[in-house]
C-alpha cells in the first residue's frame, strides 16, 4: 500500500468485511487502486475474490468498513457508480431465449445509446472477439468462451472509466486470451482503470501493474511485484513471491 | 463525446418489458421450429431452423378456443345449480319454445293433474333441454326442480321468456334475478381468487428459469445504472404486459363472465381487458415480492423443493378450476365456500372485478386503478426494502465445514440408486415424474364420473385401467430414460459398461415404480369389488405383464428418439415418439379384452418381442449417440416389422369385433378386417417411413423386382409354391375333419360358408395378400434377415405370421408363411410371396366352397 501524492485513487477499500452468519468471506482488506493502473487481485479458490468484486458492484453490503469507486460509496450510490463502471463476472448469465444481439442492444439502450450508437460501438468489438456469426444464436446455448465474450462486450459499450473483470480469461481459448489482454492494455493505455481478479499467476504477472493477493478473506501483500519481492530473491516468479506470502498467512494447523 | 440521455424510468420500463416480449416470442418461434434435416450436426452453434407461424398460430387458437369452452361450461353449470330463476312476480322464466310445448301438451289440464305426485317424473322430460350445463347431474337437478314448480302451481308458475342460446358466450338470465345474482357474484369471485392462485403456482413453479438456478438474471439487471425502484417497478410492469397466461385463459374468463350478464360486446370486450391488465398487474406484483424474498432467503437447492410444490399446487388448482365446469360435486362446493365467505374474502383485489356486476362499473375502475397503483408501489417499496442490505444473503459458493459426516442411507450402488437418490431429493423431478401423472390421471377419474364407476364395479376395467396408469407413469420416466441424464451423459461414457445396459437398468428401476402405480390401483379395485372376491389371476397377469414389457418398449423408444446433442434441453426428444408410444399402449389394450386366451398370449409374444427388437435397434445405433454424422441412415428394421405387426393383429381383432356387432356374418366380417386392418397399417408405416426419411425403402421390401425378363419365373415360382402350401392346407383340413380330437377347429366351414358375394373373394384372395406380405415378408423377414440366417428368419417371420392369425390355420398359415418367405428369399421380389399368399388363399376358398356346396 503506498500513497498516491495527492492523487485521488480511483477504488478505494478500506476496512472491508462480508460476514455470512459464522463465516467470514472477508476481513478487514484494504486496498487502493489508482487511475491507469492495470491492477491483479490474486488469490485461490474461495478466497474472497469474488466477494470482494460483488461488494464492489453494489450487490453485497458490506458487513464492516467501505469501498468506494471515485470518491462514490458502491453500495449506497450503486446507480452512479454502475455508469463509471463495466462488470464482467465469472459465470455470466443471461435470460434464455434472448439472441446475443438483442442482449447488446438491451444493455447499450439501458445506458442511455442509441440503436447506431450501440452498432457503431460493438461492430468491430463482435470482429475482433469473433463473435459476430453468433449473435443470432439464443445467449443460453452459448458456450462458455462465447458467453465470456458477450458479457466483455456488454462490460465495455458505453467506455466506462473501470473496467471491472472476474476471472476474465477463465473459460478463454489462447486467441481470445491474447485479445482480452490486448483490450485490457489499449484501456489502460487511454488512462481508463483496469481491475481484475484472477488465479493464473503467469498471467497476471505478465500484464499488471500492481497487484494484491488475497487468502482465506484477508490481504497477504499489496503492491508492485517489485515492492513484492521484497524479501526475496530478486529473480522470483510470482509463483513463488504468491507461495511465500501465503504460508505466512496460514494459521497453524489446528487439530 | 458523452451522446448518452440518462434514462428515465419511462424508458427502462419500455426496454425491459420489449425485452421481455422479444423472450417470449422467441420462446414460441423455437417451440415450433421444424429442425432441418441436414446430415452436418455442429454442437454449440448455427443449427438453422424455420420457424413454423401457422403452426403458433393454431396452438394459440386452441388454447383460446378451450379456455372459452371451460369458461362457458362453468358458467352454464353454476346457472344450473342456482335453480330456477325468478322474474319479480315470482313466477319462473322458461323459454319461448318450452312453454309453449308446455300448453300443448298440458294446456287443458286440471290442478288435479298436475298435483298427482306420480306426474312429476314425466314432467322432468318436458324440461329436460331447459338448462345449457353440460355436466348431466347439474342438468338433471335443474330439471327436477321446474318439474316440482309445474306440479305444485302447473302452468301458471310460469313466463315464458325470450332465451336466446349462445354455445361459446352463453347468457345467463340468473343475473337478472337478484337473489341469485348475489350467489352468482360470490361464486365468481372464489372462482377468480382461484384462478390467481393457479396463476401465482404457475409463475414459480417449474417453468421459471430464474428460481432454481444458482444466479439470478436480475442480479445481472442490477449491474446497469437504474436505481433498484426502477429496476423492480420496471420488471413488474413489464411482466404485467408480456403475460400469455393472461391472454390465452383470463381474458377468455373475463369476457365470457361480462357476455353473460347481457352488456353485449361493446361493454364486454374493453371491460375484459382493462380488468386482465388490472390482474396482470397484482399478479406481477406478487410474483416480484415472491422472487425476490425467495432468493434473499433461500438457497438453491431449497428454492427447486420450494418450486415443486408450487407446481404441484399449481396442478391441483387449475384443475379445480376446470371441475367448475365438468363436475356437479365441485360447482355445489364453489357456491357453498361462495356463500359462507366473509365479504373481506370477496372484496380482495383478485375478485374485484366480479365486483363490476353489483356496484357501478366506474366505482370498480377507480377502485381497481387505486388497488393497482397501492399495490405495485406497495411491491416496489417492499422489494427495495428486502435488498437494502444486498441483493443475495447467502454466498452462492460452497463455504462448507470441515468434517461433518456424511449421512447415511440405505439405497442401493449404482445406477438405480443414482436415480433413486435423484428421485427422492430433487422434488422439482419427483413432482413431475411421479406426482404429476398420478394427479393428471386422478383428475381424469374424476372428470369421468362412467369411466370411474365402470373401474370400481369391474375387476376387468379394473385391470385395464391398471395397465394404462402403469404405461402412462413411463412417458415421463421411460421415455426420458436417456434425456433426464442431460448434460451429466459424459460421467456415463467414462464408465467401464456399455450405454444401453446402463440404461436397462434404469428401465428396471422405472418398470419397478411403474408396477407400484399398477399395483396400488388393482389393490384399491379389488379391495373394493367384493374384497378382493373379484380378483382375476389371468387378468392381472396380463396387466402386469404389459407394464413390464411396456416399459422396455418405453425406454427403448426414448433411446431412439432422444438427440442427445440437442443444445435446448427441451427439445431432446421429439414430441412424435410419445404419440406413437401412445398409440402402442393403446393397442396393448387389445390383450385384456381380447376374447381367447390366444389372442392374449399372441399380443404378449409380439409386444415382448417388439421390446426386443427396439433394444436390439438401440444397441446398433449407440455406437452413434454422439457422432450423429457417423449414424448410418435410418433403414427398415425389425422393430418396424414389428409394430406394424402388432398394429395389424390389433386392427383386425377390433375391426372383426366392430363387424360382429353390426351383425356381419363372420366370414365376412374376417375378410373385411383383414383387408382394412392391413390397409391402415400399412398406410401408416409408409407415412412414418416417409416423414423418418428411411432409406431404400423400396429395396429393403422387395419393391424392386428383378430384370424383366425374370419376372414371369418369379411369378410362375410364386404360383407354384403356393400350389404346394395349398395342398398342405386342404391336407390338414381333411385330416381335421377326420380326426376327432381336432373336432373343436371345425368352425373352418362355417367361415367359408358366409363369404358371400363375388367382391368378399376377390378382396380376400387378392387385395388381403397385398398387405399382409408387404408387413410379414417385406417387413419382419427382412428385418430379421439382416442380423440372422435364412431358414431362422424364414421360420420366425411365418410364426409372427401365424399368431396374427386364428389357432384353426395355424399350422397351415405357418406353412404358407415359410413357403412365402422362401419365394421371396429366392427372387428377391415381393410379388412372388404375394403370388404364394393369393394362390394359397384361392385354393383354400374353392377347397372350401367344393367342400360345402357353397354358391355365390
Amino acid at each position: 500500500m503506498n500513497a498516491f501524492g495527492g492523487a485521488q485513487p480511483l477504488v478505494e477499500i478500506e476496512d472491508l468485511s462480508k460476514r455470512y452468519g459464522t463465516f467470514d468471506a472477508v476481513s478487514e482488506l484494504s486496498l487502493r487502486v489508482g487511475a491507469g493502473e492495470l491492477f491483479a487481485l490474486l488469490g485461490p479458490n474461495g478466497a474472497g475474490k469474488t466477494t470482494t468484486i460483488r461488494m464492489l458492484m453494489g450487490i453485497l453490503q458490506p458487513t464492516t468498513g467501505v469501498a468506494r469507486i471515485g470518491g462514490l460509496d458502491c453500495f449506497a450510490d450503486r446507480v452512479e457508480v454502475m455508469r463509471l463502471v463495466g462488470y464482467l463476472p465469472d459465470e455470466p448469465v443471461f435470460y434464455d431465449y434472448l439472441r446475443g444481439g438483442e442482449i447488446i442492444r438491451f444493455v447499450g439502450q439501458m445506458h442511455g445509446f442509441s440503436k447506431s450508437e450501440i452498432a457503431a460501438r460493438t461492430d468491430s468489438l463482435l470482429e475482433r472477439l469473433d463473435l459476430a456469426d453468433a449473435v443470432n444464436e439464443f445467449a443460453v446455448n452459448y458456450s462458455k468462451g462465447m458467453k465470456k465474450k458477450l458479457a466483455l462486450i456488454c462490460a465495455m459499450l458505453h467506455d466506462p472509466a473501470l473496467l471491472i473483470l472476474d476471472e476474465p480469461t477463465n473459460g478463454l481459448d489462447p486467441f481470445a486470451t491474447r485479445t482480452l489482454h490486448a483490450i485490457m492494455r489499449e484501456k489502460v493505455a487511454t488512462g481508463r482503470t483496469v481491475f481484475f481478479s484472477t488465479h493464473l499467476l503467469d498471467q497476471a504477472e505478465k500484464l499488471c501493474s500492481r497487484l494484491a493477493i488475497i487468502h482465506r478473506g484477508r490481504l497477504a501483500a499489496a503492491g508492485s511485484l517489485a515492492d513484492l519481492r521484497a524479501n526475496l530473491p530478486p529473480e522470483s516468479t510470482l509463483e513463488e513471491v504468491f507461495f511465500a506470502r501465503t504460508v505466512e498467512q496460514d494459521p497453524p494447523a489446528s487439530s | 463525446m458523452d451522446t448518452r440521455q440518462p434514462v428515465s424510468f419511462v424508458k427502462v420500463t419500455r426496454l425491459i418489458a420489449s425485452l421481455f416480449l422479444r423472450r417470449f416470442g422467441n420462446r414460441m418461434a423455437s417451440a415450433l421450429r421444424r429442425r432441418k434435416k441436414d446430415g452436418a450436426v455442429r454442437t454449440g452453434t448455427g443449427r438453422k431452423a424455420v420457424s413454423n407461424p401457422l403452426g403458433l398460430a393454431a396452438i394459440v387458437v386452441a388454447f383460446i378456443f378451450n379456455s372459452v369452452n371451460i369458461s362457458g361450461e362453468a358458467m352454464k353449470s353454476l346457472a344450473a345449480e342456482l335453480g330456477p330463476v325468478r322474474a319479480r312476480d315470482g313466477r319462473v322464466e322458461i323459454r319461448k319454445s318450452t312453454y309453449e310445448n308446455l300448453l300443448n301438451e298440458y294446456g287443458g289440464s286440471s290442478d288435479s293433474f298436475f298435483k298427482n305426485p306420480a306426474h312429476e317424473v314425466w314432467f322432468e322430460r318436458d324440461f329436460s333441454g331447459e338448462s345449457e350445463a353440460d355436466n348431466p347431474a347439474s342438468s338433471a337437478d335443474y330439471a327436477r326442480s321446474l318439474a316440482q314448480v309445474l306440479a305444485d302451481k302447473g302452468l301458471a308458475g310460469f313466463v315464458p321468456v325470450n332465451d336466446p342460446r349462445s354455445f361459446w358466450f352463453p347468457r345467463l338470465r340468473a343475473w337478472s334475478d337478484l337473489a341469485q345474482r348475489r350467489v352468482l357474484l360470490h361464486a365468481l369471485g372464489l372462482m377468480l381468487l382461484i384462478l390467481a392462485g393457479a396463476r401465482h403456482c404457475w409463475t414459480l413453479g417449474s417453468r421459471n428459469q430464474d428460481l432454481g438456478q444458482v444466479e439470478w438474471s436480475t442480479e445481472w439487471l442490477f449491474t446497469l445504472p437504474a436505481p433498484s425502484r426502477t429496476l423492480f417497478g420496471a420488471q413488474i410492469l413489464g411482466h404485467a404486459f408480456v403475460d400469455p397466461f393472461s391472454w390465452i385463459g383470463t381474458i377468455p374468463l373475463l369476457l365470457v363472465m361480462y357476455h353473460s350478464s347481457g352488456v353485449g360486446w361493446l361493454g364486454a370486450i374493453p371491460a375484459a381487458l382493462c380488468n386482465s391488465v388490472y390482474l396482470s398487474l397484482v399478479m406481477a406484483s406478487l410474483r416480484m415480492v415472491s422472487e425476490t424474498w425467495l432468493r434473499k432467503n433461500l438457497g438453491p437447492s431449497r428454492l427447486k423443493n420450494i418450486q415443486a410444490m408450487f407446481t404441484l399446487v399449481g396442478i391441483v388448482l387449475l384443475f379445480l378450476l376446470i371441475a367448475t365446469a365438468r363436475s356437479q360435486e365441485v360447482v355445489q362446493w364453489v357456491i357453498r365456500i361462495a356463500l359462507h365467505l366473509y365479504p373481506i374474502l370477496i372484496w380482495n383485489p383478485f375478485s374485484l372485478p366480479a365486483m363490476t356486476f353489483v356496484y357501478s362499473p366506474w366505482t370498480i375502475a377507480a377502485a381497481e386503478i387505486c388497488s393497482g397503483l397501492v399495490i405495485a408501489g406497495g411491491a416496489i417499496a417492499f422489494c427495495s426494502f428486502l435488498v437494502r442490505d444486498g441483493l443475495v444473503g447467502a454466498p452462492s459458493v460452497y463455504s462448507g465445514k470441515r468434517g461433518v459426516l456424511a449421512p447415511r442411507d440405505y439405497l442401493p450402488a449404482g445406477i438405480i440408486g443414482k436415480d433413486l437418490r435423484l428421485l427422492l431429493r430433487d422434488r422439482n423431478f419427483f413432482v413431475q415424474t411421479l406426482v404429476a401423472p398420478a394427479l393428471i390421471v386422478c383428475f381424469q377419474v374424476f372428470f369421468n364420473i362412467g369411466m370411474a364407476q365402470s373401474i370400481a364395479s369391474s375387476y376387468h376395467h379394473a385391470a385395464t385401467f391398471a395397465f394404462a396408469v402403469g404405461a402412462y407413469v413411463m412417458i415421463s420416466t421411460g421415455l426420458n430414460v436417456l434425456a433426464v441424464e442431460g448434460n451429466s451423459l459424459w460421467m456415463l461414457y467414462g464408465l467401464p459398461v456399455t450405454l444401453p445396459s446402463i440404461m436397462l437398468r434404469k428401465t428396471l428401476l422405472w418398470s419397478a415404480l411403474g408396477l407400484c402405480y399398477a399395483g396400488i390401483v388393482l389393490g384399491v379395485c379389488g379391495w373394493h369389488i367384493h374384497h378382493f372376491q373379484g380378483i382375476d389371476f389371468s387378468y392381472t397377469t396380463v396387466a402386469l405383464a404389459g407394464v413390464i414389457i411396456y416399459s422396455f418398449i418405453a425406454s427403448g423408444m426414448g433411446m431412439l428418439a432422444t438427440d442427445p446433442l440437442e443444445v435446448e434441453v427441451k427439445r431432446r426428444i421429439q414430441p412424435g415418439m410419445i404419440y406413437l408410444y401412445m398409440i402402442l399402449a393403446s393397442l396393448y389394450g387389445y390383450a385384456l379384452y381380447a376374447p381367447s386366451t390366444w389372442a392374449r398370449l399372441g399380443q404378449i409374444v409380439l409386444s415382448s418381442l417388439l421390446a426386443f427388437a427396439l433394444w436390439q435397434k438401440v444397441r446398433d445405433r449407440a455406437p452413434f449417440l454422439l457422432d450423429a454424422v457417423s449414424m448410418p441412415p435410418p433403414r427398415v428394421s425389425l422393430a418396424d416389422g414389428l409394430m406394424a405387426a402388432l398394429g395389424f393383429f390389433v386392427m383386425q381383432g377390433v375391426v372383426a369385433i366392430l363387424f360382429l356387432r353390426i351383425r356381419l356374418p363372420l366370414g365376412t366380417g374376417i375378410v373385411l378386417a383383414y383387408t382394412i386392418a392391413g390397409a391402415l397399417v400399412v398406410g401408416f408405416t409408409l407415412l412414418m417411413f416417409w416423414r423418418s426419411h428411411v432409406v431404400g425403402v423400396l429395396e429393403a421390401v422387395g419393391l424392386k423386382g428383378p430384370r424383366d425378363g425374370r419376372r414371369p419365373r418369379s411369378i410362375f415360382l410364386g404360383i407354384a409354391l403356393g400350389v404346394g402350401g395349398g395342398a398342405i392346407a386342404f391336407a390338414y383340413i381333411v385330416a381335421i375333419r377326420n380326426l376327432p380330437a381336432l373336432d373343436r377347429f371345425r368352425l373352418n366351414g362355417d367361415l367359408l360358408t358366409s363369404v358371400k358375394g363375388w367382391w368378399l373373394p376377390l378382396l380376400g384372395v387378392i387385395v388381403a395378400p397385398l398387405f399382409e406380405e408387404f408387413i410379414f415378408r417385406g417387413l419382419v423377414y427382412r428385418g430379421m434377415g439382416r442380423a440372422r440366417p435364412a431358414h431362422w428368419s424364414m421360420a420366425g417371420s411365418a410364426a409372427v405370421f401365424a399368431i396374427c392369425h386364428p389357432p384353426i390355420s395355424f399350422v397351415p398359415v405357418f406353412v404358407m408363411g415359410v413357403l412365402a418367405a422362401l419365394g421371396f428369399e429366392l427372387t428377391g421380389w415381393i410379388v412372388t410371396p404375394i403370388c404364394v399368399h393369393m394362390t394359397y388363399n384361392g385354393l383354400v376358398l374353392l377347397t372350401g366352397f367344393l367342400q360345402h356346396g357353397g354358391g355365390f
